[in-house]
């Protein structure tokens, strides 16, 4: 035997049946689109519950290197350095009274003042002073030493001291306008030439100062690190450079 | 929401036709049943936004019964004896005719060849219109087709 079209056909068609029943279908239509939407929905809370997980781990990680609470590195410090920056920013706010305060840096009224020190209290010591790698090895005459060290005018210095003595922690002090002025001249006029000199004084204070400054607008400027040496402190703020002779005493007081 | 009436009114239309071309597909009455449900009701899921319900329910049978080949570990699987027809049923065969010959040695052909020759032969689809169905060239359902034609000429000669 040999099909042809026509035997083809109908030995196809024969025995069609009844249709379907509609209605089990719809409802059979309506269970599987249940089911894929509560399946979207728990892969998308998934996602969600993840994507919390990560933020809330990140949050609580640069939370507890703000606080000092994690060990301590260069990173640690540049990190903190950016939280800071983050805080003053948003403790600068646009604000008539702020304006007022930016337009006369030399002299900054009592709202500026208090503005700073808000700002300076949110700035936290890092569990160990940022460390600079300076051009040069920090030698005299490198490129950009004779830099200021503070770009802008200083309104509150808030000093983290460092001592090399065991078990020491570091001390923190807020210094306000004007002492943190002088403290900022003090450095900033140093030699940016290394003179050797003679030491004497054993008993010389031994370890490092962070100096978090802010300007009068509340903004954090690049931390200054102070490396104690009788001879001749090293001062710097990763390009510019002093080689401080006689570090103010109330910054000695917090290595001692 | 899709329109239910209309919706049930395409069933009490085509229901039928799509059901036997299911079993026709698949070569077994349950799997036929099931195919045609996972055809309609993607058909339901999309009825707002398909224009020609039967042409895309009959692309959701072909593709369904196509894909459910590929799935080696629960889809087809090629046996010995065909599963669709039992002792009684080969009982019968010796005493029927030839289009129950015929139905039998469709069941012989693979997915696409038998997908070919329902929409050709039993939903009297042209050639342009099974290739369209099928997502392939004119010239594939062409020669798939004269290949399942051939196949069952053989089996038809070697079985007189």
């Amino acid at each position: 035997m040999s099909p042809s079209e026509s035997q083809l056909r109908a030995a196809l068609q024969d025995g069609e049946g009844d249709a379907p029943d509609a209605t089990a279908l719809i409802s059979h239509a309506l269970q599987v689109r249940r089911d894929r939407r509560n399946r979207i929905t728990s892969i998308a809370g998934g996602v969600a519950v993840v994507a919390v997980l990560g933020v809330g781990t990140t949050a609580l990680v640069s939370l507890g290197t703000d606080s000092g609470s994690s060990g301590g590195s260069s990173a640690d410090s540049a990190r903190g350095f950016q939280s800071a920056q983050k805080a003053a920013g948003a403790a600068s706010a646009p604000s008539a009274e702020r304006r007022s305060a930016a337009a006369s840096p030399a002299r900054p009224s009592k709202t500026a003042a208090a503005s700073t020190g808000g700002t300076i209290d949110a700035l936290k010591c890092p569990t160990t002073p940022a460390r600079y790698m300076l051009p040069g090895g920090g030698g005299s005459g490198q490129f950009g030493s004779g830099n200021p060290l503070f770009p802008d005018a200083v309104a509150a210095i808030k000093a983290c001291g460092y001592s090399t003595s065991p078990g020491a922690r570091p001390q923190a002090h807020v210094y306000q306008s004007p002492e943190s002025s002088a403290i900022a001249t003090a450095l900033e006029s140093a030699p940016t030439t290394h003179t050797s000199r003679m030491c004497a004084d054993n008993t010389y204070a031994r370890g490092t100062i962070e100096i978090l400054a802010v300007d009068s607008r509340g903004r954090a400027l690049k931390p200054v690190v102070i490396t104690l040496n009788c001879q001749a402190s090293q001062a710097t703020n990763g390009t510019a450079v002093r080689y401080v002779n006689a570090v103010p005493d109330q910054l000695l007081e917090l290595v001692h | 929401v899709a329109d239910d009436a209309a919706f049930r009114a395409f069933v009490e239309a085509n229901g039928a036709t799509l059901l036997h071309a299911a079993r026709l597909l698949t070569g077994d009455h349950h799997r036929g049943e099931d195919l045609v449900q996972t055809a309609l009701t993607r058909v339901y899921l999309k009825w707002d936004r398909i224009d020609t319900p039967l042409a895309y329910a009959r692309k959701a049978l072909v593709t369904a019964h196509i894909d459910s080949t590929r799935r080696k570990w629960w889809g087809e699987r090629p046996t010995e004896t065909l599963p669709e027809v039992s002792a009684t049923e080969s009982s019968d065969v010796g005493a029927a005719d030839e289009r129950d010959e015929l139905r039998r040695l469709l069941a012989g052909l693979n997915a696409k060849e038998r997908a070919v020759v329902v929409l050709r032969y039993y939903c009297d689809l042209s050639e342009q219109e099974a290739a369209a169905t099928l997502g392939v060239p004119v010239g594939t359902v062409k020669s798939t087709c004269s290949r399942a034609l051939s196949r069952l000429r053989v089996e038809i000669g070697v079985g007189s």
